[in-house]
């Protein structure tokens, strides 16, 4: 963040090894969105903020829950919490979070990406004062939603812990002055590393939502079934919206047809595997591609100099060796993560294969099981007609092979030939 | 200060919603209320067709669902009324857990209900509830007895009203979110249905064929009459999509490392041992029915047929898991390795 030493709420501390390590749950990010849309779209007044709920353990703190937050004007014109108001809403959430227990671990608002503004110090305050001692901000940079470094996979959000800072310690003085006219005692933020977590039934649900889901894929281009062009002040006239939903239905329809459930199903693990492959693809060309960018080095030539070769033409980035010593540690990581005992990995790996194939054995037994048994049911219900040389035979016959509820006919040419119903009720 | 809220407020303005994309988000009281006093599905029984999730809803009943582990949870939703279809903005959970098949919303639970209703009107959210989801752990989408019994009272006093269930197990296992959406048909349509054609399977067929543990096919079916299920689809915002993206980017990972065969193992155990139990129980009804040609048992085998079937579908998609992976490492455990570092 280029800009940040010109925000003064924002330490200047290095980051130290007492920081915490954030998880961040999708579902906040999509709390945090549906708020904003929600927002926007009915009209509301006021700034966006909410709470974040989460498991604090140590150093180590994840981010599982969030709900919009009612805010007030003051007396003095600033926006803060409606105390009562959250203090109950947050009890509302901590009593449906209680395996594991979810408590309050931060906020969320809306703020540039230059770092929190004074405005928002009122809100982090009372949390700190009432909640938690340390209360994490989570600022979503509405400039950045669509910019370039989204559509890359940076999520427009920072994340901040605060400190309070002893004033002498503070090596920017203009900060202090600032921070002095503030009354805040030196409350400043530090910005924090997160990373994106996700639970199993999460990642499904999230993956579930992204590819638009079932086999809607093919529409959710078109601005699916947001109903057709309707601005908020048409917003009245409700009732032409449902006639656009139905067509776009229609089309999704369509695709299911062609392809069965199962299809399906095997097709979008395909898919999801086939993307993530990509994706990694990608990140190695990328590697690959930074490494060829460098300049060459001076421990492969020995006639180079002993310095870091300024950035060139040819070599356009600089020379990064936090990046380099990463790649370095990864590559010499990937020997010792193959399995020592390959052999036995492989056995492992052949036994469960074939289970499964045992599994598809069983399974295309059971179908023969049935259709041979089928088989055996209509070529008695052939020998019995013609046995009997009943003329209506032959449209018995027909009526077995495609008739899956036409259980009354055979039991009526079988002369009640059994009484045990019990089986056709409870599969009916 | 005044200023400085204002800048705020300014942080709001930013165009990150299209009011023709993300028209489901926005919410008119006024329509909402005159089509729930012109209750257009007192006359029809089928009356609504469809149900839309917003992405944020689905998320939390999905991830309260696999919360729960092998008990049954529950929630409310919260959402609008447009044409036929119910519009499910948001979703809360509720305070009660179930086992088995009762799920009941009891005393505590409504009033944590219309508590959490109340401040959600406070704080903006001016929807009113236009349903619960429920969870079934393993044993499919489909309304059991109590469920039923549930919803119709649900849909006597609170109409509109839609029942959604979810099966965490089986999203889990499939890597795809399993839910219904089901209303039921009011006492007298029931009757008036079952003096005419017998129809069967109401909530099943829908989706294709379901295995049901044993323990619960007595109740599976045997309501099918009462209900018909909905068709279920989910909406996002623009902004959610932007968000989506850059997610994935993170998490495509775990797409890779993910490994069905193993995490699910249970589960599939489980799927395979109750076959095993109504296989045998097929085979002993067999038995007593000498001479085996058994027309009133006819489907049954069929049905055996096509949950093995399901099952090694699902065995199969997790080897196919582990394929990939053996050939895209050539049986370098290290997936993990490609880390997102760059």
């Amino acid at each position: 963040m280029a800009t940040t030493s010109v925000n003064p709420l924002i330490s200047t501390a290095r980051a130290s090894d007492t920081s915490p390590a954030v998880q961040l749950h999708p579902l906040v990010l999509l709390t945090i969105s549906d708020s904003i849309t929600r927002h926007t779209l009915r009209q509301q007044k006021g700034p966006v903020a909410g709470a974040i709920l989460g498991q604090q353990n140590g150093q180590e703190i994840t981010m599982e829950v969030a709900f919009q937050a009612k805010l007030k004007g003051n007396d003095e014109g600033e926006i803060v919490l409606d105390d009562e108001w959250f203090s109950k809403r947050l009890d509302d959430f901590k009593d449906v979070h209680k395996q594991p227990q979810l408590d309050i671990v931060g906020w969320f608002t809306l703020g540039p990406a230059t770092g929190p503004q004074p405005e928002h110090l009122p809100i982090h305050t009372r949390i700190s004062e009432l909640y938690n001692d340390t209360p994490i901000l989570c600022l979503f940079h509405p400039s950045d939603a669509f910019s370039e470094s989204t559509a890359a996979g940076k999520l427009p959000l920072t994340l901040y812990e605060s400190v309070y800072e002893n004033a002498t310690g503070s090596p920017n003085d203009k900060a202090m002055d600032i921070d002095g006219a503030m009354q805040t005692k030196a409350l400043k933020f530090k910005e924090l590393v997160y990373t994106v977590e996700t639970g199993e039934a999460e990642m499904i649900g999230v993956d579930f939502v992204a590819r638009g889901g079932g086999n809607a894929t093919a529409v959710e281009g078109a601005p699916p079934p947001k109903g057709d062009s309707k601005a908020p002040e048409e917003e009245k006239s409700k009732k032409g919206k449902g006639k656009g939903k139905e067509k776009v239905k229609e089309e999704a329809i369509d695709e299911s047809t062609v392809l069965t459930a199962e299809d399906e199903e095997l097709l979008s693990t395909l898919t999801a595997k086939a993307n993530a492959i990509r994706m990694l693809s990608r990140r190695i060309s990328l590697l690959r591609a930074y490494l060829t960018s460098l300049p060459p080095s001076y421990l492969s030539d020995p006639s180079l100099p002993f310095t870091t070769p300024a950035p060139s033409a040819d070599h356009p980035l600089p020379l990064n060796h936090t990046i380099l010593r990463s790649i370095s540690a990864m590559l010499s990581r990937i020997n010792i993560l193959a399995p020592p005992d390959s052999e036995a990995f492989t056995l492992e790996s052949q036994q469960e294969s074939s289970d499964v194939q045992l599994v598809a054995l069983l399974s295309s037994i059971t179908n023969s099981v049935s259709a041979a048994k089928d088989l055996g049911r209509k070529s008695y219900i052939v020998e019995h007609a013609k046995h009997q040389g009943r003329k209506g035979g032959m449209g018995m016959i027909m009526g077995g092979y495609d008739a899956p509820g036409g259980n009354a006919n055979y039991l009526d040419i079988m002369g009640g030939g059994g009484g045990r119903q019990f089986g056709a009720e409870r599969w009916g | 200060m005044e200023t400085a809220m204002k800048t705020w407020e300014l942080e709001n303005s930013v165009a990150l919603v299209d009011p023709t994309k993300d028209a489901l988000y926005s919410y008119s009281a006024s329509a909402q209320k005159s089509i729930n006093e012109a209750q257009p599905w007192r006359g029809d029984p089928h009356y609504f067709t469809n149900v839309r999730i917003s992405a944020v809803a689905l998320l939390k009943m999905v991830m309260h669902a696999r919360s729960g582990g092998s008990l049954e949870v529950m929630g409310l939703m919260l959402g609008k009324i447009e044409a036929n279809t119910f519009v499910v903005t948001d979703s809360f959970r509720l305070p009660v857990e179930g086992t088995e098949t009762r799920v009941n919303a009891q005393d505590e639970a409504n009033e944590y209900m219309v508590e959490f209703l109340q401040r959600a009107r406070d704080g903006g959210q001016m929807e009113n509830a236009v349903g619960w989801y429920h969870s079934h752990p393993g044993y499919g989408c489909w309304l059991s007895g109590i469920d039923v019994s549930t919803q119709k009272t649900q849909q006597m006093y609170q109409d509109p009203f839609v029942a959604v269930v979810i099966d965490p197990d089986r999203t889990v296992s499939a890597g795809k979110v399993e839910i219904g959406a089901f209303r039921t048909f009011t006492e007298e349509y029931v009757k008036e249905k079952e003096k005419g054609v017998k129809t069967t399977g109401g909530g099943v067929g829908e989706d294709g064929f379901q295995t049901i543990p044993l323990g619960k096919i007595e109740d599976f079916g045997a309501h099918a009459n009462h209900y018909y299920a909905l068709e279920v689809s989910h909406y996002k915002s623009s902004l959610d999509t932007k968000i989506l993206e850059a997610l994935w980017n993170k998490y495509w990972v775990g797409t890779l490392s993910a490994s069905p065969l193993f995490s699910n193992r249970e589960y599939g155990t489980k799927q395979i041992s109750d076959l095993a139990r109504k296989m045998k129980q097929e085979e002993r009804s067999l038995k007593g029915y000498k001479g085996g040609f058994g027309a009133e048992n006819k489907g049954q085998l069929q049905k055996l047929g096509a949950a093995s079937g399901k099952i090694y579908r699902e065995e199969e998609m997790g080897l196919l898991a582990a394929k990939v992976k053996e050939k895209v490492f050539s049986l370098n455990g290290g997936e993990q390795e490609v880390e997102m570092k760059t």
